[in-house]
């Protein structure tokens, strides 16, 4: 059954979460700047202290010395071990449904879609673009050595999230404003690249992509050669060539299933094996 | 099992305030800075400790421990009121007992680093987010009169020092020190108090240059095959050249010490 859909039916719980947390992390950065005056119930709770990727930096220096990375507390653990949680179930749902610097770049990308129309996303020859996408590792590495040699934030400095959210504070390292410079403009032609060539955290989380429980599946049988899967994915995987998409950079934003753009119901799902 | 958006929403809302919640009731969830104060490593190889370690809920007194400062010497720099316990303050606890400074001054956690560095001669450097970190007068008093300080540290403390009113009673800061002596030339140039130190010890030190080490006896040989290089100039801190040349000041003063009592 062929069944047109109008954009009230796409991904809207999606969207709610991305805005939802967009707003509370800028929330807690405003009430950190005003030492915790403004939303008492925050009390003064840094960006740090709510970042799950603090956690993953901080795992070395934990196990070895009993202490954590500096500016890094306990709540990094926890929501560390929450996203881990999660991205075993559904995959990199953090980086799709809930990463504010993502939703921000999705959001440019929208206006880039107006601006570029066809040509949006699609500005980089994929032989380098697939090689691009595996820098993302490397900084991963990066990261976590100079991390555990040091003892410091090493990423602090060049991290677009932290600079997003405190862009006003005088905080933010001259390297750490000009990356976010050039990640916000680089989404106006591209689907979020800091997420597909840089972002650490979304390298190590797509790597557990490749065994989640739930996953997009196709249904071959009754799939029809429309392409609209692949040509709506953000992180251009050709889904429509795939009968389960285990990809290290699905986001899981769920655009190429049925319930988004996928002209026939029940055949691009988010799914367990065997599940329909 | 097919999901679909909505209910994905909820179980992510669900698994991560549900996770925060279950966390926070079992005493997990510690958003903010722990008033537990953690202890610091000290270097495996060295036995030293980082002065960029230090953190808010570090207490004076671990500090004075950790880095052999006298509390008194801490709670002066700081100027700490006559009924605040110096050992158990925590750095954290500075916003409670300083007034609002004029532009973006900020005695903090980043002020106890820096004092600290400088009084114990270890190599530190302040992070970006503490580039607006000063000192409290009395804090620069202290070093001035113990610290081996470089002309250019004695100028930058100088130009970032908060003259505060104090209403204790007159500090005396004669404070003996155990640093080496050094030439008189290198005395001068470093604008440093030789008057203050005892010039019998043979102690490698922030403020040793390599004039001091051939004086105490160890060789040229010697001296280079610690340093794995030519020695640049006889009056250079060796703490400078360890820097320059990316070496550990802790791990080749240590042998530099080790090689000079083997002379004694």
């Amino acid at each position: 059954m062929i069944i047109k859909r109008s954009r009230l039916k796409q991904v809207w719980p999606r969207t709610v979460l991305q805005v939802f947390f967009f707003v509370l992390i800028a929330l807690i950065a405003i009430n950190h700047t005003l030492d915790g005056t403004l939303i008492p119930i925050f009390s003064n709770v840094s960006l740090h202290a709510v970042c799950p990727f603090g956690g993953v930096v901080s795992v070395y220096q934990y196990a070895t010395a009993g202490t954590f990375t500096q500016k890094i507390h306990e709540s990094s653990f926890i929501l560390m071990i929450i996203i881990f949680i999660l991205t075993f179930l559904f995959g990199s749902v953090f980086c799709g449904w809930i990463c504010p610097l993502g939703s921000v770049q999705e959001w440019l990308g929208k206006l880039g879609k107006r601006i570029f129309k066809k040509r949006y996303n699609q500005f980089i020859p994929r032989g380098i673009d697939q090689f691009l996408r595996y820098l993302r590792y490397i900084m991963l590495v990066w990261v976590l050595y100079m991390t555990a040699v040091s003892g410091k934030l090493a990423f602090g400095d060049i991290d677009p999230y932290y600079a997003l959210f405190n862009f006003w504070t005088g905080e933010v390292a001259v390297t750490g404003l000009i990356v976010l410079g050039i990640t916000l403009l680089a989404s106006l032609t591209v689907e979020r690249p800091w997420c597909k060539y840089t972002c650490p955290y979304g390298a190590l989380l797509g790597i557990v992509n490749l065994f989640s429980i739930f996953a997009i599946r196709r249904k071959e049988s009754e799939c029809k050669p429309c392409n609209l899967c692949t040509q709506n994915c953000p992180m251009n995987i050709p889904v429509h060539t795939k009968d389960v998409v285990r990809d290290h950079q699905c986001i899981v934003c769920l655009e190429c299933t049925s319930e988004a753009n996928c002209p026939i119901d029940n055949t691009v799902t988010f799914s367990t094996k065997g599940g329909r | 099992m097919e999901i679909r958006s909505k209910t994905l929403g909820v179980v992510i809302a669900i698994v991560i305030f549900g996770g925060i919640m279950r966390a926070s009731v079992l005493g997990f969830w510690k958003p903010t800075l722990s008033k537990n104060s953690v202890n610091i490593q000290a270097n495996q190889s060295t036995g030293i400790y980082d002065p960029a370690e230090i953190r808010g809920s570090h207490r004076f007194g671990d500090i004075s421990t950790w880095f052999d400062i006298p509390l008194e010497i801490l709670s002066r720099a700081f100027a700490l009121p006559a009924d605040v316990d110096p050992a158990s303050f925590q750095n954290l606890e500075f916003d409670s007992i300083y007034p609002e400074f004029e532009g973006e001054q900020e005695i903090g956690n980043g002020s106890m680093k820096w004092f600290v560095a400088l009084y114990t001669g270890l190599p530190f450097e302040l992070e970006h987010d503490e580039e607006d970190t000063y000192l409290l007068r009395p804090a620069v008093d202290i070093l001035m009169s113990h610290a081996n300080l470089t002309t250019e540290q004695i100028a930058y403390i100088n130009a970032y020092a908060i003259d505060i009113e104090i209403d204790s009673e007159p500090i005396d800061y004669s404070i003996q020190t155990d640093e080496p002596q050094s030439s008189n030339q290198a005395e001068s140039d470093r604008g440093g108090n030789a008057d203050d130190r005892k010039q019998d010890e043979m102690v490698v030190a922030g403020q040793t240059i390599f004039a001091d080490l051939l004086g105490w006896g160890l060789s040229v040989e010697q001296i280079e095959a610690i340093i794995g290089g030519e020695i640049p100039n006889r009056l250079m801190l060796v703490r400078d050249y360890c820097t320059d040349n990316g070496l550990s000041f802790g791990e080749i003063k240590i042998d530099l010490q080790a090689e000079t009592e083997k002379v004694e």
